[in-house]
């Protein structure tokens, strides 16, 4: 988990571990889940799937800062968040993207098996 | 009035429990109001809808600033600079506008923005350069070379 590792070299002092904001909004598939990830790339990104439970992890690499800090609003730092997912979610089904720092994540919803008819065998 | 609005990021260690994240807001608000003595608080423009955060940091050489735009296209931003004010504007769109959707939770900002900030050291216009990479915008802005920090020695009679 990115809160215990110790940091990226010099970096280390700046990086802290963010709440990151996220949509949820439903489709006919499934749910869609919408994060705002600023500075994470494909490779600082991990998303995990376990049956109840969706791990969504951002590093993001910060630079030094040279100079003198006059405004730091952000301090740049990592992300992580869990959401739980319910029976119904399609596991193998999830598909994960990001861009623009935006990631999206697809969670389908699972089709009720067909009914299938079973053969009673007589002894 | 817009009421500024909340920034959607809250370190892990205070998000715990509802009231402390009601009382983490509230505070947060009291600080938005007071704060931002480089920071030129857009009272006027009644149509702004999200402020995106800023850093702005200082060498001998240049001044750099960035911006938190997750989902903003490059196109969508606007950076305009003007003797030692840097103002960036733009609009974050919701991605496509598909039928409309069922929302279980909207935490994020959306819509036009902008931010003024007063920079520390007159800029060469001509260089500066802007980057944009997942999300976070840096400008880059050497500094105009009677700005730059010179030592001089001062004789004393």
């Amino acid at each position: 988990m990115s809160r215990d590792e110790q940091g990226k070299g010099g970096g280390a002092s700046r990086a802290r571990t963010y709440v990151p904001a996220v949509d949820i909004y439903q489709t006919e598939e499934g749910r869609v889940l919408v994060a705002d990830l600023p500075g994470v790339s494909r490779e600082g990104l991990a998303v995990q799937v376990e049956p109840h439970l969706l791990v969504i992890s951002g590093r993001v690499s910060v630079p030094e800062v040279e100079g003198e800090e006059h405004l730091s609003e952000f301090q740049p730092g990592d992300f992580y968040r869990v959401f739980t997912l319910s029976d119904e979610a399609d596991l193998e089904g999830i598909v994960a993207s990001i861009s623009a720092g935006v990631l999206e994540v697809r969670v389908p919803r699972r089709r009720p098996a067909p009914g299938r008819r079973i053969e009673v065998k007589v002894e | 009035m817009a009421l500024l609005p909340w920034r959607g990021r809250v370190p892990e260690e205070r998000a715990r429990g509802g009231l402390q994240e009601m009382q983490d807001r509230i505070n947060r608000m009291f600080d938005d109001f007071f704060h931002g003595f480089s920071s030129l608080v857009p009272w006027a423009d009644e149509r702004l809808e999200w402020l995106p955060l800023v850093d702005l940091s200082e060498t001998e050489d240049a001044v750099h600033v960035t911006v938190e735009l997750p989902g903003v296209q490059a196109k969508e931003v606007d950076i305009s600079l003007t003797e030692d004010l840097l103002t960036i504007r733009g609009e974050k769109k919701s991605e496509k506008e598909e039928k409309k959707r069922d929302y279980h939770r909207v935490e994020r900002s959306y819509g036009l923005f902008t931010r003024t900030v007063r920079l520390p050291a007159v800029v060469d216009a001509d260089k500066v350069e802007a980057t944009f990479k997942d999300g976070v915008l840096t400008i880059n802005m050497p500094k105009r070379e009677e700005a730059k920090t010179r030592k001089v020695k001062v004789e004393v009679k």
